[in-house]
């Protein structure tokens, strides 16, 4: 009710403005705009390895969070079977390849926009995660900074990419859609088990699709073979 | 048994009906309870020989089987493995089911070959990553299936690469340490060009006696340089690899070397580096011994010792005054008196006459006796000495003489004015004008008494001695020698005997040579002339001491005139005296 997705939207503007700020100036040199601060403008490469920085400090840390997740509220009988449960990855829909083959013969410009594609996706179901991992009793600290960490990350990455986007295709910045993924709202009071499984199933495909991430940025450098020697 | 069956199925079988009828009612229910206990009996036996029977055939259906797990050596390709169970004693057959995530309905595995028995080899088109897989083995024979349990995975999950290989080795020295360079390659059918994977290496050393393996990353190089190896030890060296965020691979072999000693030519030019500095160490000290004397010059110089020419310093040490002063006296040479410069000077002539007037005599005398007349030693003399002399003047001509003596006497050597002589009073001679007794010319005493008045602060000799003199007027004083303080007194002299009167016997000084030493000049008188006078003079000198003695006779000149001449070597001018009286 109260989560309508205008609401919503304005709730993360709100929420996230200064995330915006502070990550804009690093990444996001406003020449055009006239902004107060000035950086230094980043060179293409080096923007690009930053954006795989970030792209591999996530994966690690989601990583990390679902083998803890798993190790305290997975029951263990369950654990290898984790698409039983029914929930499917909430990326699932999204058109991208999963082979090899198939994305070697994409683009640079579809593997940003994939890229940038699969990290908007998942700005906001993070934010549901820490949300519903602070209803569980037993959940550390850890657990919870690292998945708050993560999320903060996230949304710097987005800039990341979006610069990327700009400056190695010379698009104009695309408006900052949040996706209409409205599967993960709350209904109810879940069991206990079935919540466990879903929040298990919503960190692993965030795992993979970081994963994903990390594979198509990297993709992405060494294509660049005047410049980099991905030997 | 059987007959028991056939006695139980005929029973069975032949159960009638009619006969029961006639019973009663109660025999029907007993048949009919004994006829189906019967047929369950018969059932059983049946079942039970089937049972039998298949037991001895060995058949059954499979054992369920294990999948064992799956792996991917480079993400674009897996495989999966399985352990069959019991295969029932048919023939059975396996076969992988699988299920993919996205895709609907079951497949069968593509290849069962490839990967060697009991797996599944997926090649690249039928790999998707980040999907996932549900996988199933069914193990079938004639007599049944047995399905294993399912099993999920995501290639993303199960990719451990294989070994590196090529592992090469190469010894390298670099500025004197020995290093040891470790090259390889990634493994065979990784694609780490595209991107698709990150590779990353480690590796680890272990030397050959030891158990302990040293590990280090080597990042995504495949190159990696020990500079910790110590020469004379062989290395075992061993690498793996991962991707992305896999599994590590296997380690490789190992893979043996060896660091050389290098000491050894080090040594070696130490050993020379020694040899040769030993040698021109040794040569310079050669030089050095055989040329001491020289180098001793060089650097010490003899410092130069006083010495004193003639002076023996042996003499010295044995300590003989006598002998040092003999020595110091000989090698002293006096200066040599050389032949005496007669100045030209007037001198009086005194002749024997006493008639002569004595203006006239004035002039003519002259004192002839110049005894005692000493030159400076005069001058000083002049006081108060007169008295001995004075009262013994008892003639007049005597007196005359004597005060022309005296007045002569006190002028002595300087020049006299011949006026003065006659006024003059009996003045005071000298002293060393001994005896006025002595003085008459007449009488020549023999007894030369010679009183020698002391001088005050003079150091004129003054002897006392007696003397016999003959009254030969010839008669010459001979001085005696005086070894006093070593000091001889030679007085020669010659004068002629022809003259009358003439004392010959007199002395002048000379010279005063010093404090001990005066130097008396013996004339010779000659009536002749003056100049024969002055040439026999030179000849004489007389050295006098102390212990001169004096010569108290006044001689009177002679009538051939004396020639009074004067010395000129160390002659004292003489200061006119001034009159006593």
């Amino acid at each position: 009710m109260w989560f309508s997705s205008g609401m919503q939207r304005a709730v993360w503007a709100v929420l996230l403005w200064p995330y915006l700020l502070t990550l804009c100036i690093p990444l996001v040199c406003k020449e055009e705009q006239g902004s107060l601060t000035r950086c230094p403008s980043i060179s293409q490469e080096k923007l690009l390895d930053r954006v795989i920085q970030h792209a591999e400090l996530i994966y690690r840390v989601s990583e990390e969070s679902c083998s803890l997740f798993q190790e305290m509220f997975v029951p263990f009988p369950m654990r290898l079977q984790r698409n039983q449960a029914g929930y499917a990855c909430i990326t699932k829909e999204l058109p991208i390849p999963s082979s090899k083959s198939e994305i070697q013969q994409m683009s640079d410009k579809w593997l940003l926009h994939s890229v940038l594609m699969l990290v908007r996706s998942w700005i906001e179901p993070l934010v549901y995660l820490q949300t519903t991992l602070d209803l569980y009793d037993d959940a550390s600290e850890v657990l919870l900074n690292k998945t708050k960490w993560v999320s903060e990350k996230l949304l710097s990455l987005e800039q990341g990419v979006m610069v990327l986007i700009k400056k190695m295709l010379d698009e104009g910045m695309l408006p900052t859609t949040y996706s209409e993924q409205g599967l993960l709202h709350n209904d109810g009071q879940p069991e206990m088990l079935e919540s466990v499984m879903r929040d298990y199933t919503l960190l692993s495909c965030f795992k993979k699709d970081a994963h994903k991430m990390e594979t198509f940025l990297k993709l992405l450098k060494c294509r660049q073979t005047d410049i980099y020697n991905c030997a | 048994m059987r007959q028991d069956e056939t006695l139980s199925a005929n029973v069975w079988l032949k159960c009638p009906a009619k006969e029961r009828k006639n019973h009663s009612l109660r025999k029907r229910g007993h048949s009919m309870t004994v006829c189906a206990r019967m047929r369950r009996d018969l059932g059983l036996a049946l079942l039970s020989l089937m049972s039998v029977a298949v037991e001895c055939n060995g058949m059954s259906p499979p054992g369920k089987p294990v999948l064992l797990g799956c792996r991917s050596p480079e993400k674009e390709t897996f495989t999966c493995w399985w352990e069959p169970g019991s295969d029932g004693g048919l023939l059975t057959t396996h076969r992988l089911y699988y299920e993919k995530e996205n895709v609907e309905g079951i497949h069968e595995c593509p290849d069962y070959r490839s990967a060697g028995r009991n797996s599944c080899f997926f090649d690249k088109s039928r790999t998707s990553i980040w999907v996932e897989y549900n996988l199933m083995v069914v193990a079938s024979n004639a007599l049944g299936n047995a399905t294993s349990e399912p099993l999920s995975i995501d290639v993303m999950e199960i990719v451990k690469p294989n070994t590196p290989e090529n592992v090469t080795l190469l010894v390298e020295e670099r500025e004197n340490s020995p290093c040891l360079s470790v090259r390889w390659e990634p493994p065979r059918n990784t694609d780490t060009k595209s991107g698709w994977v990150t590779i990353k290496y480690e590796l680890r050393v272990k030397q050959q006696n030891s158990d302990e393996w040293k590990e280090y990353a080597s990042g995504t190089q495949a190159y990696f340089s020990l500079y910790n190896v110590n020469p004379g030890v062989v290395y075992m060296i061993q690498v793996r690899c991962r991707l992305d965020h896999g599994s590590w691979s296997d380690w490789t072999n190992s893979t043996h070397a060896k660091i050389p000693n290098y000491l050894q030519n080090e040594k070696l030019v130490w050993i020379l580096v020694s040899i040769l500095s030993a040698i021109s160490f040794i040569t310079a000290m050669c030089i050095l011994v055989m040329k001491r004397k020289h180098v001793q010059q060089c650097l010490l110089p003899r410092v130069p010792v006083p010495k004193i020419r003639g002076v023996d310093v042996q003499l010295l040490k044995s300590g003989r005054a006598e002998d040092v002063v003999s020595a110091l006296i000989f090698n002293q040479n006096f200066p040599s008196m050389g032949p005496c410069v007669e100045p030209i000077e007037e001198y009086l002539i005194v002749s024997d006459n006493y008639d002569v007037p004595p203006s006239s005599q004035k002039r003519k005398k002259s004192l002839i006796n110049r005894a005692g007349i000493h030159t400076d030693l005069e001058i000083q003399s002049t006081s108060g000495q007169c008295n001995g002399v004075m009262a013994k003047e008892s003639n007049d001509e005597r007196d005359n003489f004597e005060k022309s003596n005296k007045s002569l006497s006190e002028d002595t050597i300087s020049n006299m004015e011949p006026d003065q002589l006659p006024t003059q009073k009996p003045q005071c001679s000298n002293i060393n004008l001994i005896n006025t007794g002595t003085m008459h010319p007449p009488n020549h005493n023999s007894v030369a008494e010679r009183i020698v008045y002391p001088l005050a602060n003079s150091s004129y000799v003054d002897i006392q001695r007696h003397e016999n003199i003959q009254e030969v007027d010839m008669d010459y004083n001979k001085v005696k020698e005086v070894n006093g303080d070593n000091i001889f007194i030679a007085v020669k002299e010659n004068m002629e005997a022809e003259e009358k009167n003439i004392p010959k016997d007199y002395s002048r000084v000379t010279e005063v040579e010093s404090d001990n030493a005066v130097i008396l000049h013996i004339q010779n008188i000659s009536a002749d002339s003056s100049d024969s006078c002055s040439k026999e003079k030179r000849n004489h000198n007389t050295d006098w001491t102390d212990q001169k003695p004096r010569n108290p006779h006044v001689t009177r000149p002679s009538t051939g005139g004396v020639c009074i001449q004067l010395t000129g070597s160390g002659y004292v001018e003489t200061i006119p005296v001034p009159p006593l009286m």
